[in-house]
């Protein structure tokens, strides 16, 4: 049944399709199917030649069984948290998978506008934080720097919308790393972040904006994680790197003059998920 | 029924005493001529080899027609495109012949990015008696030319060339899934997952769109197209399959921008089966017009389905390739096998279908009688000439001698391209780089 020389990975014992949402199979398998499926979708972009069919599958998969989760029988107000944490831990995994990308595939152009996600990506954190706990949404913004201010003016909107919902915010991450596949002319975000690159503090200005907005995330987010049942697929989702450094370690090491100039030209995080112009930067 | 293998294992002949397979050999794609004389196989490397059926002797009646390896060439080479930092494969996804109108045979190859048409002729006369140069090619020196003389033909070894006539080029933003030539022998579609362009095929330059369903905003892209074909009689019509199981039937006359389809085919999906898995196995990896242009044929992951083209609310047919694979798609979802595209194929009647499976099994189901059988092409399983005996995968607990249990099949070895001769039961069936052509049986 498995392809020669492989091993046989999880679920273990069951392997047949489990259509009936109340079996105890199907979380397992939903949790199987959801982690295998950012695996697959991340080691797709990363081919040479990356197939859109593929890539298209994979997400509208994930769409699936995300939005399966958020509608699992439980849906008393109380447990609602945890649904959203497991949610969240896609969002949060997606956020992972996009700084990851970042650091490590710089020059391949397919990836540009991956590597514009983690931007667009924390703008729809950013709301889902704000949405389920201001509170220590914001005391996570509060301990950035001086240099965010607009961030904070920006989250400080966004928590006023009284229609926005999770599940459309998953689906803004989808769709956002669905936009990598586009590998038209038309998107080229990858030139904000080289401007970046270019400067004395190269990488680290990119994946620390990244980090700052997954550690910021990612205070509210362990919050959460005293409600038990979605604990282990939560486990799973979280990256360890992120869990060690706090925000003001981050940018011990980074140049912040560097950041505030670019930060303002960057428009922040507040385009709704517009791409920020390159020219500007390429300019300057 | 029946079925006599005459197995040609066309390998590189370097590497026909070992067992692995160096990757530019796996066969990509397999395409009998409209007149069934040629073959036509592209390969990973983007390599064409085209092989030719042997006359009929009268001395060796039972050597029906051989496929001899015709004519070899290199039709497209790997490429990188510098702007976006992406690798171009070689790899042929598809080949079309061109209906023969002259002495010379026209295919159109595609990779993902590029079709070519290919002219292949023959010569087997070369002109000998030049006045400017000797047989060598030297120049002669004109003053020592006192007469002059007229070039006269003489045979040569026949000589089977390949050159490319046309190259359209750079119509493709994504990658392109197929090709079909139109029955008006002048324009050809080319379909990558996004647009489907239509060419003349004497214009290299300029192509029309005529499909086109990316979103203005990419990231509500959840759709794409998969395969596209004309209309075998008309001209003006063609179909296209999507990733979410719907075939469209566009006609061209009514608009020059398709994307409102004249007939929209989808069977509703069955509650009872839903799974996380339902889309992608509904994604259809092959569509194609019966040969009397009433039916569409299309090949999703589990089943083939034929419809009727005046009916679009349900297939007229439904035949399962390998049902036994439903309760192991989360297994293969995760070696992505539940991603591989399989082909399927009509008879010259349109009364038999056929189409590949793993293990190297492939399937044939008889529209009539509703008889179906799995046949193997492997070299331990088949002596050339021998008649090929059926298989039986063994879903239950018994498994009977000759039955091979789902779990022992061999999900590397899967037939995903077969084509079937126009007119005569034969079939060319690729089992990654070996091709296997079968003919009927002859009493």
């Amino acid at each position: 049944m498995i392809m020669k020389g492989q091993k046989r990975k999880l679920p273990p014992e069951d392997d047949e399709e489990v259509s009936d949402r109340s079996s105890p199979f199907w979380e397992s398998q939903r949790q199987f199917v959801f982690s295998v499926s950012l695996n697959k979708y991340q080691r797709g972009q990363e081919l040479p030649a990356p197939s859109l069919r593929r890539s298209v599958l994979i997400a509208n998969t994930l769409r699936q069984v995300s939005m399966e989760a958020c509608r699992a029988p439980s849906v008393d107000m109380e447990v609602s948290q945890p649904q959203c944490s497991s949610s969240s831990a896609l969002q949060e995994s997606f956020l992972t998978a996009a700084a990851i990308h970042q650091s490590s595939v710089m020059f391949a152009n397919s990836h540009s506008a991956l590597s514009g996600c983690p931007l667009v990506s924390l703008n729809y954190l950013s709301n889902c934080a704000t949405n389920r706990s201001p509170a220590s949404c914001h005391s996570g913004a509060s301990n950035s720097p001086p240099s965010v201010k607009d961030d904070d003016e920006d989250w400080g909107s966004m928590s006023t919308d009284p229609d926005f919902s999770l599940s459309a915010a998953i689906s803004s991450i989808l769709s956002a790393l669905d936009s990598t596949i586009d590998v038209s002319p038309q998107a080229a975000p990858r030139t904000p972040l080289r401007s970046l690159e270019n400067l004395s503090a190269p990488s680290e200005g990119g994946a620390a904006w990244a980090k700052q907005g997954g550690r910021g995330y990612g205070g509210s987010w362990e919050q959460q994680e005293e409600y038990g049942p979605r604990e282990s697929s939560v486990e799973v989702m979280r990256s360890s790197y992120l869990s060690d450094l706090t925000v003001e370690d981050l940018f011990q090491d980074i140049d912040t003059s560097l950041l505030e100039r670019d930060m303002g030209v960057l428009g922040l995080l507040g385009n709704g998920g517009g791409y920020p112009a390159g020219d500007d930067l390429l300019r300057t | 029924m029946e079925e006599e293998s005459d197995t040609r294992k066309i390998n590189n002949s370097f590497l026909r005493d070992h067992n692995y397979a160096t990757e530019a050999d796996i066969i990509s794609t397999v395409e009998f001529n409209s007149s069934g004389e040629l073959l036509a196989t592209g390969d990973k490397g983007g390599r064409v080899v085209v092989f030719q059926r042997e006359q009929e002797s009268k001395s060796q009646p039972q050597r029906r027609g051989e496929y001899n390896v015709y004519s070899t060439f290199q039709s497209h080479e790997p490429e990188f495109d510098y702007l976006k930092s992406l690798e171009i494969e070689e790899k042929i996804n598809k080949i079309k012949w061109l209906p023969q109108q002259n002495a010379a045979y026209f295919l159109l190859s595609t990779n993902d990015k590029t079709v070519k048409l290919w002219k292949i002729s023959e010569r087997d006369k070369r002109p000998e008696g030049y006045n400017l140069k000797d047989e060598d090619g030297r120049i002669r020196n004109p003053l020592t030319i006192t007469s002059l003389r007229v070039p006269v033909l003489q045979p040569m070894d026949l000589m089977v060339e390949a050159t490319a006539r046309r190259v359209f080029s750079n119509a493709h933003t994504y990658h392109i899934n197929s090709i079909s030539v139109n029955s008006d022998l002048q324009t050809f579609i080319s379909t990558d997952d996004l647009r489907v362009n239509l060419w003349n095929l004497e214009i290299t330059d300029r192509s029309f769109n005529i499909v086109d369903i990316k979103p203005a905003n990419m990231e509500e892209l959840t759709e794409v197209i998969t395969s596209a074909e004309f209309h075998p009689q008309q001209c003006h019509t063609f179909a296209y399959s999507s990733s979410k199981g719907s075939i469209r039937l566009c006609d061209m006359r009514q608009a020059a921008l398709c994307d409102k389809h004249c007939k929209y085919f989808e069977e509703p999906e069955d509650p009872s089966t839903r799974s996380f898995f339902s889309e992608i196995i509904s994604s259809i990896s092959d569509v194609k017009f019966s040969h009397n242009g009433r039916y569409l044929m299309t090949r999703d992951y589990l089943t083939v389905k034929v419809w009727d083209l005046q009916m679009e609310n349900k297939p007229l047919e439904t035949y399962q390739v390998h049902d036994y694979l439903r309760g192991k798609l989360c297994s293969l979802y995760e070696n992505d096998c539940i991603f591989d595209k399989f082909e399927c194929v009509w008879n010259g009647s349109d009364s038999v279908i056929m189409t590949g499976s793993y293990n190297n099994f492939f399937r044939m189901f008889d529209r009539n009688t509703k008889r179906d059988v799995t046949l193997e092409a492997s070299r331990e399983n088949s002596k050339p000439r021998a008649i090929l005996k059926p298989r039986k995968v063994c879903v239950g607990g018994k498994r009977r001698k000759d039955e091979i249990s789902v779990d022992s099949l061999d999900f590397s070895k899967k037939i995903l391209h077969t084509t079937w001769h126009p007119h005569e039961n034969i079939i060319a069936v690729a089992a990654t780089n070996n091709l296997y052509i079968f003919q009927d049986k002859v009493n």
